[in-house]
């Protein structure tokens, strides 16, 4: 390839080695929304994100739908405006770019998209497709720029012949090939690859994840992998990040990870992936319930809705697991009847006093608690509570919840500890010393 | 149970629930014929759930639609029969099928957003279901209508039956879609990658809530997904589709630590966590072909590894990969195992004749 | 395919390699242009080339404005020079002249033959020359595509392939190209020259054999016109007529006497000028709009929105009425009497639904992928619109101008029928039925319907070919072979 590749691909190896920084993101927040007459509150889709890429690694970003994981891509792309913090790329603040800069800068980084037919032009020619970049750079001369693109074809697998062809004659796995061309056209040193391989069928994925790996090795790439196929992250990534509604939960090498999750997020999805070997029978948590909305995140822990390692208060520390669970729903029934997110009608009605949040609470008690033997105390605070939906007031039937079974993570958020000796860092209350660890309570409960 | 003529029999347990075989389907266009299920067989029995594994391109959805009636043009079914609790299916009029869907068979899809209807709530859609086949209306459609709901994990019942599609998540949603699926008790319930378009935690959900359904209801499930991993967890027995055809058949324990076929093989090769960590991945050469002309070879040859001459003009038919398992099958010519090389391709060779099939061209 | 270096030559290096097809097909059509050669020169030669011309010469300092002149003239003359090369389809070749002296038969006639079967030839043969080259235009296409083109295959083909299996849609196409036709070649199809019948029949004479008189008079046209009027059952020239100054009507005359076919004939490039101009004007303004709204959002669709809704609240009808009277002495009114003037005002008011229609597909175009990666590689907004969501985009909004287009011809006669709009002597088929109104019961029903259900073609081909137009370009269409494959994938997995 080119002499300036190869210069890349020795930085490359010798950044790996010594973890040099090429993208330095501090305090990065991206929120939609929220800044304009007709909203209400905006979409934390990226919520105070530090970390960092070193020169020639591949660090996989995990998360579920909703977490921000493609809007933190999109924001190092500067697709998105990120609303604060910044992003430094190779010493420079990228975010406060603009104009010539920033179209100058933009040969650096690329993206490779997830659906391979979204992120073809139909009606362009697949040489025209990877010639865009350049094009639109005024990359030497277009007889230089053809022959690049020849190149750039043989390096991703495809023929020479398939430089006239259209998009629609192609099968997935050679799109997202064209696709990943098309990145590769300016020698960009930092490449987003947005869930390159989520809509391919698994031996495609095979093949396009060796490609990717193979021109990492050559040209001495730097990967940001979003995926939500973890064995795929597990595969070809050498550091993994973790996020949950917009935070980062959970950052480090990728064996420390996946061997020994400390963070509880992470636990549960590890444990929610559905091994290919049914003599495994794993103890799995399985997480109730479903994330809350971005534009409300809650009070404290992100996590602290759904955590199965939540901290208790001292005195229901040795709660039964079952009831303890029957009050989690419970509570959870309550904050969702109260959604900020309400539509119009909904708010009508509830000014038209039409709405009742107490409708049925005691078959939603019933159907939580039925068949267990719950504790008088217990059972008292429920029931004051249940009296207060009755009379239609969610906010004290809540706060009497809370303080009853509320605990430091619902009160703040967690910081980033660092935990173990790799370099990894993980947010949650219980790395704290007053605390039992993540790991040591995953020991002493049983999650079946 | 909705018609006497699918009462309870003492024998049914025994009996399998459907039964497919030698389906054949194909769709019609104007250049050419495409042969998406070709002589599929295969049996569903009450409270065991049966896999089916393929690629893009295989034909699993196909042969769901056919065993459902909802295969339409330019498709139709050409050959085979489906039989449901010894009854034959394949020639239903619209009629019949219309009692036995969601009453007998009821069919999960794979994104939830669009089974459900947008403008209609949730409540709305299940009672839809109970009044056509269970004849139920009013307080006591709604009742039953939150106790599904109930049974389905979703909390809140009572507030959700009238709530919105949109107001539901994506996992609440696949929930209230198989909440809608079993609201008239049915025997099979046929789940056409219900979890694909779902998170891996949300996913995991409702693997359970499946597993918990089939334990409870006693009914058959066949789910069909192209996630080895899943099969592993859901299914107890496996059948492995290739451009239209069954290539291996077997219990779920005997197919993941001893694959016959060398499809099967390559997939299972394949999987990232199957392999060391950061080591190249195994793959399978080539694409997966759109099967048009009849098989007189075997379709996997060109991208097999193991091919021989005889491979190009044999039908490998599915076949005991040895005498002693009765239950693991294998459509290729390298099996029976415990017999030399012609012997095996001769058995595929009389099978293949006796079985001769014509689909109109 | 052979690869090697220089595989990418223009279309130049291409036809060296295989001259033949080409050749034989540029042979041909070259020889078709050039039996119009001169009509097309002439064509040029009649756009006001003086105007801008003569201004700058005016505003520069004499000298130089001198020169400019002369070079001016000089052209002028060579592509007068070139006008005058004559033409196939000149009415001269086949005239329709001739006068009928009883006993003796046709006299003074084109081959001996009846002005009615002269005209009718020349008719044919005009319509024979317009479908031959159609139909080599469409073989070069052809041609081009199976010997010349890099790509076996492109998004195009399905949709022309589709297009030519849509059997609505190609009745259209025939409808919409016969008009064409019939108003491109409007002096030569007619029976009579525009000046002779409509703008100065009275500088015109013909010569007709009086019957009282026994002898070959001559008598100014429009004078003949009087004795020629249609006025109902008292006096007619309907259908296929000869007049009494044995001029041919194959459609019969005006109330004026004027004859109906050569005013139907100048009518329809009128109402072909109107709907295309303001077709062109307003799809051109939605199309940009909804190229800024679905890459902006936000804001500027609000703004947009709020225009749109605003424009359309007025009383379309009656501004456009009102804009008419007010503007009458305004010299735009006099741009081709007054059609300018019409095109503009509908194109400024038709926007907006057009702009409602794309704006949808616009919006859901510019969701794709391929729209954020070319901002990824930092391409301008103009550009990144142009390239990646306007083809998309125009192919919906041909559909909906095809529909609009039939509003805008039928706007305009309505409007001619009301008196406004086009003036006379300007031929605009509103006016003709207007005139003929209280006629239809009549012998002389012929000036109301025929003008009418040229209309109704008109507008139906426009709409036939829009629905061509929308299944040739909408992937989902039943005719196609995607569906099947679609269906066979057994969707999605």
């Amino acid at each position: 390839m080119t002499t300036l590749y190869q210069e890349r691909r020795e930085d490359a190896t010798v950044g790996m080695q010594t973890g040099e920084t090429l993208v330095e993101i501090d305090g990065l927040k991206t929120y939609y929304g929220g800044s304009g007459m007709f909203s209400g509150k905006p979409v934390k889709a990226v919520d105070d994100v530090s970390f960092d890429v070193h020169r020639g690694e591949t660090l996989g970003l995990v998360g579920e739908s909703g977490c921000g994981k493609s809007t933190l891509g999109r924001t190092l792309m500067q697709l998105e405006t990120a609303t604060a913090g910044d992003v430094r790329y190779d010493g420079t603040d990228i975010t406060t770019l603009s104009g010539k800069n920033l179209k100058e800068w933009r040969q650096n980084v690329q993206m490779v998209f997830q659906d391979p037919d979204s992120s073809l032009n139909t009606r362009m020619t697949v040489g025209e497709i990877i010639m865009e970049p350049l094009n639109v750079h005024g990359w030497k001369t277009p007889q230089k720029r053809r022959e690049r693109v020849r190149a750039l074809l043989d390096i991703v697998g495809l023929a020479e012949e398939h430089y006239y062809r259209y998009p629609f004659q192609f099968s997935g796995g050679q799109k997202q090939r064209v696709g990943i061309a098309r990145a590769l056209a300016l020698e960009p040193d930092f490449l987003v690859l947005d869930e390159p391989v989520s809509a391919l069928d698994v031996s495609v994925q095979a093949k396009i994840l060796n490609l990717l790996d193979d021109l990492q090795d050559e040209f001495g790439l730097t990967y940001l992998l979003i995926a939500h196929d973890l064995s795929v992250v597990e595969h070809i990534c050498d550091r993994v990040a973790v996020m949950y509604l917009g935070k980062i939960m959970e950052i480090g090498p990728v064996d420390a990870i996946f061997d020994d999750p400390a963070n509880p997020y992470t636990n549960s999805l590890l444990s929610a992936i559905p091994e290919p070997d049914p003599t495994l029978k794993k103890s799995r948590i399985t997480l109730r319930g479903t994330p809350p909305s971005p534009r409300d995140p809650p009070a404290g822990c992100v996590f602290s809705t759904r955590c199965p390692f939540k901290i208790r208060p001292e005195k229901y520390e040795d709660l039964d697991d079952d009831v303890w669970e029957a009050v989690e729903v419970f509570r959870e029934v309550l904050r969702e009847r109260s959604d900020v997110t309400k539509s119009v009608s909904e708010r009508v009605r509830e000014l038209l006093g039409m709405e009742t949040k107490g409708m049925d609470v005691d078959e939603v008690v019933e159907d939580a608690f039925g068949g267990l033997n719950t504790p008088s105390d217990v059972r008292q605070t429920i029931d004051e509570a249940v009296e207060y939906v009755e009379r239609d007031d969610l906010a004290s039937a809540q706060e009497t919840l809370r303080d009853e079974f509320g605990s430091v993570c619902e009160r703040e958020q967690p910081e980033q500890h660092q935990v173990g000796d790799t370099g990894r860092v993980s947010r949650c209350h219980r790395h704290r010393e007053e605390y039992m660890d993540t790991q040591e309570y995953r020991a002493t409960h049983d999650f079946s | 149970m909705s018609d006497s003529q699918y009462a309870p029999d003492s024998r049914v347990d025994e009996e399998a629930l459907l039964s497919v075989d030698n389906l054949q389907t194909a769709f019609f266009t104007d250049k050419e014929t495409i042969r998406a299920v070709d002589g599929v067989s295969f049996e569903i029995s009450r409270g065991e759930s049966v896999g089916i594994v393929g690629e893009s391109g295989s034909g699993k959805s196909v042969t769901a639609r056919s065993i459902m009636g909802l295969v339409d043009s330019p498709g139709r079914i050409v050959g085979g029969s489906i039989q449901y609790k010894g009854r034959e299916l394949v020639d239903n009029t619209e009629k019949d099928w219309q009692q036995i869907r969601g009453g007998e068979i009821a069919m999960v899809f794979q994104d939830p957003l669009s089974s459900l209807n947008p403008v209609y709530t949730v409540g709305n859609q299940i009672k839809e279901s109970l009044r056509l086949h269970q004849g139920m209306r009013g307080r006591e459609a709604t009742q039953k209508a939150i106790e599904l709901l109930e049974d389905v994990g979703i909390p809140d019942a009572p507030r959700r039956i009238d709530e919105y599609p949109h107001q539901f998540s994506g996992g609440m949603r696949q929930r209230a879609v198989i909440a809608v699926a079993l609201a008239c008790d049915p025997d099979l319930l046929i789940c056409d990658e219900p979890t694909t378009a779902l998170d891996v935690t949300i996913q995991a959900q409702i693997l359970d809530l499946l597993h918990e359904l089939k334990e409870e209801k006693n009914i058959g499930i066949m789910f069909i997904t192209h996630d080895m991993g899943v099969i592993a967890e859901v299914a107890d027995r496996v059948n492995v589709m290739y451009a239209g055809e069954l290539v291996e058949k077997a219990p779920v324990d005997e197919l993941f630590s001893n694959p016959k076929h060398p499809y099967t093989q390559g997939l299972l090769e394949s999987i990232p966590s199957r392999n060391e960590r950061g080591s190249e991945l195994t793959t399978i050469e080539g694409e997966v072909p759109t099967p048009k002309e009849p098989a007189t070879y075997c379709r996997f040859a060109p991208r097999c590894p193991k091919a021989f001459d005889d491979c190009e003009q044999v039908h490998p038919v599915p076949v005991a990969v040895d005498e002693s398992a009765d239950e693991h099958e294998a459509a290729c010519l390298l099996y029976p195992e415990d017999v030399n090389q012609s012997e095996a391709v001769e058995l595929h060779r009389s099978r293949e004749d006796a079985t001769e099939q014509e689909v109109p061209e | 395919m052979s690869v090697n270096e220089t595989k990418n030559d223009s279309i130049v290096t291409r036809v060296k390699e295989n001259p033949g097809p080409a050749a034989r097909w540029g042979a041909v059509m070259a020889f078709l242009l050039l039996l119009e050669f001169g009509a097309v020169w002439s064509a040029i030669m009649s756009l006001p080339w003086g105007v801008p011309v003569n201004g700058i010469a005016d505003v520069l300092p004499a000298a130089i404005g001198g020169v400019i002149t002369g070079i001016a003239g000089v052209f002028a003359d060579v592509g007068n020079a070139l006008a005058s090369v004559p033409t196939l389809l000149e009415r001269e070749w086949i005239p329709n002249q001739g006068y009928h002296v009883p006993g003796e038969g046709w006299q003074g006639t084109f081959l001996g033959l009846e002005p009615a079967y002269a005209w009718l030839i020349r008719l044919t043969v005009v319509y024979v020359y317009a479908a031959v080259t159609l139909y080599w235009a469409w073989r070069g296409y052809m041609t081009f595509r199976r010997h010349y083109r890099y790509a076996d295959w492109t998004p195009g083909d399905d949709m022309v392939d589709r297009f030519r299996g849509h059997n609505w849609g190609r009745f259209g196409l025939v409808i919409v190209a016969a008009f064409l036709v019939m108003a491109l070649f409007a002096p030569v199809v007619s029976p009579t020259t525009q000046s002779q019948n409509m703008t100065s029949p009275y500088a015109h004479q013909i010569e007709y054999f009086n019957d009282d008189a026994g002898e070959v008079q001559t008598i100014t046209v429009g004078t003949a016109n009087v004795g020629s009027a249609s006025k109902g059952d008292r006096q007619n020239f309907g259908v296929w007529s000869y007049d009494e100054v044995d001029r041919f009507h194959p459609f019969g005359t005006l109330t004026t006497g004027k004859d109906l076919f050569t005013f139907m004939a100048f009518g329809s490039r009128i109402s072909l000028f109107i709907g295309l101009f303001a077709s062109a004007l307003a799809g051109g303004i939605a199309l940009s709009l909804a190229l800024l709204t679905s890459y902006y959002k936000g804001l500027v669709d609000l703004a947009t929105v709020l225009t749109s809704d605003a424009f359309s609240a007025m009383p379309r009808l009656l501004v456009l009425i009102m804009l008419v009277v007010v503007l009458q002495d305004h010299w735009i009114s006099d741009i081709y009497s007054g059609a300018f003037l019409l095109a503009f005002l509908f194109g400024i008011w038709g926007w907006m639904g057009l702009w409602r229609a794309i704006r949808g597909p616009s919006f859901q175009i510019v969701e794709n992928e391929w729209v954020t990666a070319a901002k990824g590689f930092g391409d301008r907004p103009w550009s990144i619109v142009k390239k990646h969501v306007a083809p998309y985009v125009i192919g919906y909004l041909l559909i909906y101008l095809s529909m609009s287009l039939g509003g805008y011809i039928i706007g305009s006669a309505g409007l001619a029928y009301l008196g406004l709009g086009v003036t006379a002597p300007t031929p605009e088929l509103g006016r003709a039925i207007a005139a003929g109104q209280s006629f239809i019961i009549t012998d002389s029903w012929h000036i109301s319907v025929f003008p009418g259900v040229m209309i109704t073609l008109i507008v139906l081909g426009f709409n036939a070919l829009g629905d061509g137009i929308r299944d040739a370009i909408d992937p989902q269409s039943s005719s196609g072979d995607s569906a099947g494959e679609a269906a066979a994938a057994g969707g999605g997995a």
